[in-house]
């Protein structure tokens, strides 16, 4: 086999763990260099693989202290909005969240105080809850210290280097023993992505912050509890989610979902935990995973394996026919329309890596496989892309960012179908799993499409009242695609967004039509005759949201045929902002995305009288057609 | 024609009025666009920005190579440094090396050896070539990158002899795609002028 050596920098952690034997996404990535394998080329480099961070079960409960600097936390932005006591009680509901899963053993306690140094304690054995900048401008941050190896951990090792014991043979259960102030681990074997102190900072000295239900969807005032409660899923192993809209009409998102909404009801769910957030914490620390300490079940535990059961796979790259690495793969309830967890592909995929975090990909490394905890019921499993939105590959994992440096992210969203191709909606097959199930070789390759976009980055969204945006598809472009043989039309796809985090952006319809570019520029575009239209069409949270023809195959004879007649000189996509009023604390319309093209290209048009006059604008829609080739 | 109401703008949101008329023939009647720029915010790691935003929020604005990384303890934190030989200062003041500090990465010569990774954090190795955006940094001292990694981009060749950026936030202007995602690669110097045009503006 040709080995291909792929130079990669980058990437921070994360994938998956507990005491089951797979890893999947939904957690931090470790890198796991047991052994010290030096690569076949040198240049100090080691064979490496992905390992879950994760807390070993010796080491539950996880204790934190809090920092009691400064009382009340102080506002950089005006007078102070927390005290501590306030602030001590947000985090603890924070941590009730995480706790309260039942069928995660998972344990986090609020011990004590402590003063934090400035610049943060660091690494010192201690998990705190600082109130400061640690010197990057996060908002809040986590960011566990792991072991990057197995170990076996002696009587009286010095972790973190202090001149400090910190391993006991005389315990069984991580803990202070010798009342110094920080903790010790039982003596003992422990695997490589073990979490062995894991701080959290919020960023007080640059940020407002509040633990006032009043203030929740001010704009400009954090929520510490929210925030507290997703930096403490960090601590714990977890890792970044895709999931930023839970269905058609909720627009909410995991609480480990990247972005902070500006709105009351999305921060009330980030605090409150999702599917998403509780499946993977299960998955991580599954309750009665053990007979005895904290992964044996206790009153009001319930038993990970008689709560979820498994579905797995892997995915594959159809245009480079390779396995599809860092592709997020999520199930949504058939019955409900709820998108329950969401995971990345790319478990086993293995890397040669220095120390200053370059990796080094060999074609026989890449992996494709997945994993994804899903409660008892009927699912349809989708894929999407890692593609920048609703976030970028590198805030996800090294395996999401290898798929992006690999190329892998350009695929559009499918469905898994039994054939083991990528399918559309209406060709979807559902998948039930009972608990304690495991549904295997649910594998998809991902489609040979071809999509037409004219459009660059994103610069900004548009928000007008009663507008249709419409953008041109040249007949050039479609006549071109495939070489001129024959395709399918799939679907016209909008990078759309709400205004307000917990709303699902709904436009009054979407449609596929024709028409013509007049010599003013402007455009007439035949709204009584369209191609293909849908009423109430759901866009997408600042991503791209496709509207699926329903029949592909007979749209493409039909334009390509009118294409060699003259009788269509252009399509169009429209997307029609519905009438108000509209969901949402800002009672705004959702937008749609905008270029930063510093040259028009004369296809993006707008109308506001209802479609009679259509004016060309000099940035481009973010929005593509896609087409697949025929056989 | 009958004008329709367009939303006014509401601070929070950012929402700017604006004509986005191509021609004046096109624009007598023309109605106005809302731009709106939502605001969001990384939890602990930042959305992509665009370059509008790269350019207010930095104080250097530069393109170089990175000629060393290294990872080491400040304190007790875990930092790696990369060291940019500078070769064009758009923003701030020209200097010939920057070093860049990111928050984590691996200590493999510890007894026990441990790693630790932000989410969101940017990485560079040795010889790549970037085009940064940054802002100084005083723990540890240097800069870090605008929006984590947001900020900073490879600059790579197409190929075909042009320096172009390679960033999956960097989508440039498509025609008809051969494939998905095979996208025309934003040029280097077409950045830099849009750097110069927002640099001009403000």
């Amino acid at each position: 086999m040709a080995r291909r050596f792929t130079a990669i920098i980058l990437c921070f952690s994360v994938v998956l763990s507990c005491g089951l034997t797979a890893r999947a996404g939904g957690n931090l990535l470790a890198r796991d260099l047991t052994g010290f394998e030096p690569a076949p080329f040198g240049n100090g480099f080691f064979k490496g693989r992905f390992a879950n961070q994760t807390w070993d079960a010796r080491s539950i409960p996880v204790q934190f202290t809090i920092d009691n600097d400064n009382d009340p936390i102080p506002n950089p932005n005006g007078p102070p909005t927390i005290s501590l006591a306030a602030a001590k009680t947000a985090v603890q509901k924070a941590m009730d969240s995480w706790n309260s899963v039942p069928t995660s053993y998972s344990n986090l306690q609020l011990t004590g105080e402590r003063h934090s140094p400035s610049g943060g304690a660091g690494f010192d054995m201690v998990n705190e809850i600082a109130f400061q900048n640690p010197g990057l401008p996060f908002v809040g941050v986590s960011s566990p210290v792991y072991l990057v190896s197995d170990f076996y951990l002696n009587d009286g090792d010095d972790i973190d280097e202090d001149d400090d014991s910190d391993v006991s043979a005389a315990i069984t259960v991580a803990t202070d023993i010798d009342h110094d102030g920080d903790i010790e681990f039982p003596a003992g074997f422990y695997k490589a992505g073990t979490i062995l102190e894991a701080d959290v900072y919020i960023n007080t000295d640059d940020y407002t912050f509040s633990a006032n239900d009043a203030d929740l969807g001010n704009f400009g005032i954090f929520d510490l509890q929210a925030i507290a409660t997703h930096e403490l899923g960090h601590s714990q192993g977890l890792g970044h989610s895709m999931d930023n809209q839970i269905s058609d009409t909720d627009g909410r998102s995991a609480t480990m979902f990247q972005n902070y909404g500006w709105d009351a009801d999305n921060i009330r769910g980030v605090r409150s935990l999702g599917t998403d957030d509780q499946a993977w914490i299960s998955y991580t620390y599954p309750e009665g995973s053990a007979s005895s300490g904290p992964a044996a079940l206790q009153g009001g535990d319930v038993a990970f394996n008689e709560a979820y059961g498994f579905i797995k796979g892997e995915l594959r790259h159809g245009w480079q026919n390779e396995p599809l690495l860092g592709g997020c793969i999520y199930a949504t309830n058939k019955q409900t329309g709820e998108r329950v967890v969401s995971g990345y592909s790319g478990l086993n995929t293995q890397f040669y890596t220095n120390p200053s975090r370059s990796y080094v990909l060999e074609e026989s490394f890449l992996d494709g496989h997945y994993v994804l905890p899903v409660p008892k019921g009927d699912y349809i499993i989708g894929i999407e892309p890692v593609d920048d939105r609703p976030v970028s590959s590198d805030v996800i994992s090294a395996l999401t960012f290898f798929g992006a440096t690999l190329g892998q992210n350009d695929f559009n969203e499918q469905f898994y179908d039994t054939n083991n191709s990528a399918a559309l909606p209406s060709d979807a097959k559902s998948i039930h799993v009972n608990v304690g199930q495991t549904v295997d070789h649910t594998d998809i390759t991902t489609a040979k499409n071809v999509n037409i976009s004219n459009y660059g980055g994103l610069r900004f969204y548009a928000l007008i009242n009663d507008a249709i945006f419409a953008q041109r598809i040249p007949a050039s472009q479609i006549a071109a695609a495939n070489g001129g043989q024959n395709i399918l039309i799939q679907a016209a796809a909008f990078h759309t967004r709400p205004l307000d985090a917990s709303i699902s952006p709904v436009f009054a319809e979407a449609v596929l039509t024709t028409g013509v570019v007049n010599p003013n520029l402007t455009a007439t575009i035949d709204l009584n005759n369209p191609l293909d239209r849908i009423s109430r069409f759901v866009g997408q949270d600042d991503d791209f949201a496709p509207f699926y023809f329903h029949n592909p195959k007979e749209l493409g004879r039909k334009v390509k045929a009118g294409i060699a007649t003259g009788e269509i000189q252009d399509l169009f996509i429209l997307l029609k902002v519905p009438d108000g009023p509209f969901p949402g604390p800002s009672g705004l319309p959702p937008v749609i995305g905008l270029d930063d093209n510093p040259t028009p290209l004369l296809n993006s048009y707008i109308s506001i009288d209802n479609g009679q006059t259509f004016f060309p604008i000099i940035y481009n829609y973010r929005a593509s057609l896609w087409v697949s080739l025929t056989n | 024609m009958k004008r329709r109401s367009v939303y006014i703008a509401c601070v929070a949101l950012g929402l700017i009025t604006t004509t986005l008329w191509a021609t004046s023939r096109a624009g007598s009647n023309s109605p106005q666009l809302t731009r709106v720029n939502v605001p969001k915010r990384g939890f602990d790691s930042a959305p992509p920005m665009s370059t509008d935003e790269l350019v207010q929020q930095s104080q250097v604005i530069a393109t170089g190579r990175c000629i060393e990384t290294h990872t080491s303890w400040v304190g007790r934190t875990l930092f790696t440094f990369a060291t940019i030989q500078v070769s064009e200062t758009l923003k701030g003041e020209p200097a010939q090396t920057l070093t860049v500090a990111t928050l984590g990465g691996v200590d493999m010569n510890r007894r026990i050896p441990v790693g630790m990774r932000v989410p969101g954090a940017p990485e560079f190795r040795a010889q790549e070539e970037v085009f940064l955006f940054l802002n100084p940094s005083t723990n540890p001292s240097g800069f870090a990158v605008t929006g984590l990694a947001a900020g900073k981009f490879s600059i790579i060749d197409d190929g075909q002899g042009n320096k172009v950026i390679s960033s999956q936030a960097v989508v440039a202007h498509g025609v008809v795609e051969s494939r998905i995602g095979a996208k025309h690669s934003l040029k280097l110097e077409e950045l830099k002028e849009n750097v110069r045009r927002q640099l001009a503006r403000h």
